[in-house]
């Protein structure tokens, strides 16, 4: 196997989207309208896809689970190879963040869309990425250096300021995790964190960090090229979730003092540079606004889901920056000629039910269309008649409204929101003009906890006599159109509508 | 001239539905409202009701009629109560009935016939999307049939499993 060392102008003529749904079809246009050509994979039950019907090419990955599809980096990266693809872009999710799979491509000779291999590597092993974050100064959640014990973590714990998280070095997935609010109790969860970390991981060695209540997640948006330009196009804010998944993101966040919004942005751009960062990134903040500080999260190797707010705000278009800077192209952008216009909300329409604890909601789409108007813009992998399948992800679309004002964002996004009909399947449309028209969201500086504190909505008297009315009197036709048919037939013979339906089918085909 | 029940967010309302010169007379909550109606395309309409315009657009599956308008959606149950004299609705009862509340993928049935269970336990695992869904027992009972097994494909609303009455010892 050879490593062909990177050109610094390559060719891009044919992209394989390595993805599906929205963003597949996202990255599918801007490839379109930048005149390469396209390469979509599916898996089976996604032949009918969006994505799959807009591309050039498409080549068949396996079975519908995506481990057996869109994750079989072989049948992937083979695709690409018999098209004759020159680059393959990720999208999110899937293979996005696969150091091994950015290798694979190096070694045939296609351009992986996003950072160096050891750059995905090392920003998604946790300690690393802590550990370049403070090199580059980035401030991190206040913690203990290294490992505590019995004697000395009243004493760490004092340092750091409760309440106090107690961490399994070697964790993950919540186990060996404990919040202590009190001194008093400190003991006894250090004990019981230490035998979980012990049981689940075979090391009892477990650290403090500062817990942060109630926080808000800000991000900046980074761009970098192969030539070690950086720039940074602003902050978004994404506090609007669920059971830790976005919902509603915006740019600029709400309530942010400019010092803090610099020092975030000027941190992120540090630790793109020290990174050796290429291409389009996210480095992650927790933002404690009760001491108004911020902390490093994590950085996120790829586009994100919520990137048209900041292509709303800044007119910049990511996929086609993260192209140009694939090929080799220095960044034509310089920090100076960047600035915030205006305000973007995007809200993700999800095949899910808001009243029955946000349950999945795959199926048929049976009414669809999108709102349109000045400031408005969709991302969609969905069309009408198309069925959403139940293997993956919920996200149908993302709707994005841009307008002068924060306030004036709002109002678009409602009003947009109340010309969305998706029906057939359960969305939650309703429940997002819910919370777009809270004084909550309205007032800025709302935090993670925002869901949990906004009811879901009561349907007014009047909806609820409109809606009644409707249904009742779409039966009525429903029913008449049925008799209808029958009495259309002469008599009728007892025969249900549904077979004079087909006998008249045969008999005009006779004629 | 037909009576409905329709059942809205929990609320029944009965409703009596002629259809008249450009619309429909409905009397509702012992009101009359005159309803004018204007077909778009199928399941896609226009009212105009008490002076205000809204459009409409309805899906119908079963006794099932979806609504949406504006950013609202509503699900309604509507019966038609002549049917219902007639006894053409005798359901069965849906709180001895675990049906699916999506469509997915059972990942594990969690009782076995004969067994009892009770109320909110635990009984069949469904999966879409990449997320684990429990559904329980609607009621305290025992398990008198299991329709399905691991690995099944189901639609929504699918019967999985029935429950019957505690059998009095």
């Amino acid at each position: 196997m050879n490593h062909p060392q990177k050109p610094m102008n390559r060719e891009i003529k044919k992209i394989l989207v390595a993805n599906r749904g929205e963003i597949a079809v996202r990255v599918l246009r801007a490839a379109k309208e930048m005149g390469i050509a396209t390469v979509a994979i599916y898996s089976e039950p996604d032949r009918k896809a969006l994505h799959t019907l807009l591309a050039d090419e498409v080549r068949l990955v396996g079975p519908a689970p995506s481990s057996a599809s869109y994750l079989d980096q072989k049948a992937v990266l083979d695709a690409a190879l018999e098209t004759g693809a020159d680059a393959i872009h990720p999208g999110y999710g899937f293979l996005a963040e696969n150091a091994g799979f950015a290798t694979l491509c190096q070694e045939a000779g296609i351009e992986f869309i996003g950072p160096a291999p050891k750059t995905i590597a090392m920003m998604g092993d946790k300690l690393q990425a802590r550990e370049l974050a403070r090199r580059a100064g980035v401030p991190l959640v206040p913690g203990s250096a290294g490992p505590v014990d019995p004697g000395s973590v009243l004493e760490e714990a004092e340092a750091i300021g409760f309440p106090v998280m107690i961490k399994a070095s070697a964790g993950g997935g919540g186990k060996g995790m404990r919040i202590a609010r009190h001194p008093g109790e400190l003991q006894s969860l250090f004990q019981m964190a230490r035998s979980e970390a012990q049981s689940a991981f075979g090391s009892d060695s477990v650290y403090l960090e500062r817990f942060v209540e109630e926080p808000r997640h800000i991000e900046i948006q980074i761009l970098a090229d192969k030539h070690g330009n950086v720039v940074h196009l602003f902050e978004r804010e994404c506090s609007v979730q669920r059971r830790h998944q976005k919902v509603i993101e915006e740019s600029p966040a709400s309530c942010l003092e400019q010092h803090t919004r610099d020092e975030m942005a000027a941190a992120a751009v540090e630790l793109a540079r020290q990174s050796g960062y290429i291409g389009a990134g996210t480095v992650e903040f927790l933002f404690d606004a009760r001491r108004g500080e911020f902390y490093f999260l994590e950085v996120n190797t790829r586009l994100q889901v919520e990137h048209p707010v900041t292509e709303m705000i800044t007119g910049v278009d990511l996929v086609v920056q993260q192209i140009l800077v694939a090929r080799g192209q220095p960044l034509e952008l310089r920090q100076e000629d960047l600035f915030v216009r205006g305000a973007a909300i995007e809200c993700r329409i999800y095949a899910e039910d808001p009243s029955r604890g946000f349950i999945p909601s795959p199926g048929l789409i049976r009414k669809l269309r999108f709102p349109r108007g000045p400031g408005v813009r969709v991302d969609e992998g969905i069309y009408e008649g198309y069925e959403v399948p139940i293997h993956y992800d919920p996200l149908l679309a993302k709707l994005t409204c841009w307008a002068t004002t924060r306030q004036a964002a709002i109002a678009r996004t409602r009003r947009a929101l109340s010309e969305c009909v998706v029906a057939g399947i359960k969305t939650p449309i309703e429940h997002y003009h819910h919370i777009l028209g809270s004084k909550l969201f309205r007032n800025g500086g709302y935090t993670t906890k925002i869901l949990e504190q906004i009811a879901l909505p009561e349907p007014s008297e009047e909806d609820l006599l409109v809606a009644a009315i409707a249904a009742g009197i779409a039966r009525l036709r429903g029913e008449e159109k049925l008799s209808e048919k029958i009495t259309e037939n002469g008599s009728g013979n007892g025969m249900s509508p549904w077979k004079q339906a087909g006998r008249r089918a045969v008999l005009r085909s006779r004629w | 001239m037909i009576d409905y029940e329709v059942t809205l967010s929990g609320d029944s309302k009965r409703l009596r539905i002629e259809r008249c010169e450009g619309g429909y007379k409905v009397d509702i909550d012992d009101r009359e409202l005159f309803v004018s109606w204007t077909d778009l395309e199928p399941g896609h309409h226009s009212i105009l009701l008490g002076g205000r315009q809204r459009e409409l657009h309805v899906v119908q599956e079963r006794d099932r009629v979806y609504v949406h308008c504006g950013a609202a959606a509503k699900e309604a149950r509507v019966q038609d109560l002549r049917q219902r004299r007639r006894g053409g609705a005798a359901a069965g009862d849906g709180r001895f009935e675990i049906s699916a509340a999506m469509p997915g993928k059972v990942v594990r049935v969690l009782v076995e016939e004969g067994q009892t269970v009770e109320t909110g336990q635990g009984i069949v695992v469904l999966e879409a999307m990449k997320m684990e869904n429990e559904l329980g027992a609607g009621q305290a009972g025992m398990v008198k049939e299991i329709l399905v097994k691991a690995g099944d494909l189901v639609e929504n609303g699918a019967l999985l499993v029935r429950l019957g009455p505690l059998e009095k010892a």
